[in-house]
């Protein structure tokens, strides 16, 4: 009989059963710059007054960040991101056992646009059945602050700046996971159930990071109009 | 859609599953009717019968011998897996994929007709596992046909399954329970804070199962030497 070795070991699985999934995957590049463009002219209009009357979106939101604008409904129409985002969180459901089949709609999609000292504290999106965020950029001196942060050891667990914190429990135990720290590259769809508490701590690099953030809605409509 | 979304599962601890090697089996099951053919023996049960530091309601519950344990190269099988356990573990705590481990104990668990294990957890030790060995056709064809019957789906119901319960408490899209059933063979390592149950079947015949904890504590109780 032969013992085998750690490394002989010929692939044991690791199964973890626990938790919500969390979907990642990414935005195709023409819907990428597309978007990118987009909230690059948002930006370019946050001192007309009249513009933030009707999408400055910070008082439905928790976060402290430099500014939070709802996306314009024709450009996420048109630009066949909304399509995009609904493909992808019937996917979610779809694939997830024990799921009626679900027709979703969007509530809403909104640009973060975050600087120096900025941050989201710890939130849900209780009430929705799914959210998602798409990580649109990160300035070079933040991502440098962020590597040092996740290198040198300073900033362990969910201490790390500029990156998304999902929190599941807040107590953890010997080999549980508990936390899941998600640094999206620009193009990254990240798709979650909305009660899955997450957070983003501020970092101290200038520059800007931006994200779209977008909630899921069962759209019965959909539902009544099929049923006809 | 072209390419597939990646689903990313990152909480909750993990189950490392593993196949025993097949002479190993066939030295254990062997070991394990021997073991049973001395369940009318006073003085065996004597020193043998383990249900008194055990939850479960089975139809027997002894230890198995230290000396089969060791020979038969089970023993140092088993640290192997649970030591690669904490090696892979993606935690960044070097200290625990580092730990040595030895087993603490390993017992038989002959499980018949209503017997039961209740909801319950090992959490003196760093890490526990169940090796299944046996599964009579009857009990299989029970959980089968419950299987395909039941209007339940999921959930943790059946009988002679498994069942591990992370959280009594679920959200939507949630998964807060995982339910095994093992074929003969199969080797299932968890942490031993992970609770877990088998409920009871009504079919005639015979379930076995090898229990074990692990551990890295010399100031462990109820261990080998």
């Amino acid at each position: 009989m032969t013992i085998p070795e750690n490394e002989q070991l010929e692939n044991p699985v690791m199964m973890s059963p626990f938790g919500p999934n969390i979907m990642k995957f990414k935005l195709p590049d023409d819907v990428f710059t597309a978007l990118l463009k987009e909230s690059e002219d948002i930006k370019s209009r946050i001192t007309d007054p009249e513009y933030l009357k009707k999408y400055d979106w910070s008082k439905y939101l928790v976060g402290k960040n430099t500014n939070q604008l709802l996306l314009d409904r024709d450009f996420f129409v048109q630009s066949q991101l909304e399509s995009f985002l609904i493909t992808l969180g019937e996917f979610y459901l779809q694939n997830h056992p024990g799921v009626i089949p679900t027709k979703l709609g969007i509530t809403s999609a909104w640009l973060n646009i975050t600087r120096k000292h900025d941050y989201n504290s710890l939130h849900d999106h209780g009430e929705m059945p799914l959210s998602g965020i798409i990580y649109l950029k990160e300035d070079a001196d933040i991502s440098k602050q962020i590597d040092d942060a996740m290198e040198n050891g300073t900033y362990v667990g969910t201490a790390v700046p500029g990156v998304t914190h999902f929190i599941y429990n807040a107590n953890t135990q010997y080999l549980d996971s508990t936390s899941f720290s998600f640094r999206g590259k620009p193009g990254d769809v990240l798709i979650f159930p909305g009660w899955v508490s997450h957070m983003v701590n501020p970092f101290t690099a200038d520059g800007e990071r931006m994200t779209v953030a977008f909630n899921y809605f069962n759209d019965r409509r959909e539902e009544d109009q099929q049923s006809k | 859609m072209t390419k597939q979304p990646i689903m990313i599962s990152p909480f909750g601890p993990v189950f490392l599953k593993f196949e025993l090697p097949e002479d190993m089996l066939s030295d254990v099951l062997k070991e394990s009717e021997s073991m049973k053919s001395k369940t009318q023996d006073s003085e065996y049960l004597k020193e043998y019968d383990w249900s008194e530091y055990l939850v479960g309601k089975n139809t027997n519950q002894l230890l198995l011998n230290y000396d089969f344990f060791v020979e038969s190269n089970l023993q140092a099988f088993l640290i192997s897996l649970g030591e690669h356990y904490l090696k892979s573990h993606h935690t960044a705590d070097t200290t625990v994929k580092e730990t040595k481990l030895a087993i603490a104990s390993a017992w038989l668990n002959i499980t018949r007709k209503h017997d039961y294990n209740c909801l319950h957890d090992h959490n003196k030790s760093p890490l526990s596992g169940i090796i299944y060995l046996k599964e009579d056709a009857s009990i299989g064809e029970e959980i089968d046909a419950l299987e395909e019957t039941s209007k339940i789906k999921g959930g943790s119901y059946l009988p002679g399954v498994t069942h591990f319960i992370y959280s009594a408490n679920k959200n939507f899209l949630d998964s807060t329970s995982f339910s095994f059933r093992g074929k003969p063979g199969d080797v299932l390592i968890f942490p031993g804070w992970m609770s877990h149950l088998v409920n009871p079947f009504t079919a005639d015949g015979e379930r076995m199962t090898l229990a074990f904890n692990f551990h890295n504590d010399e100031n462990v109780i109820h261990k080998y030497p």
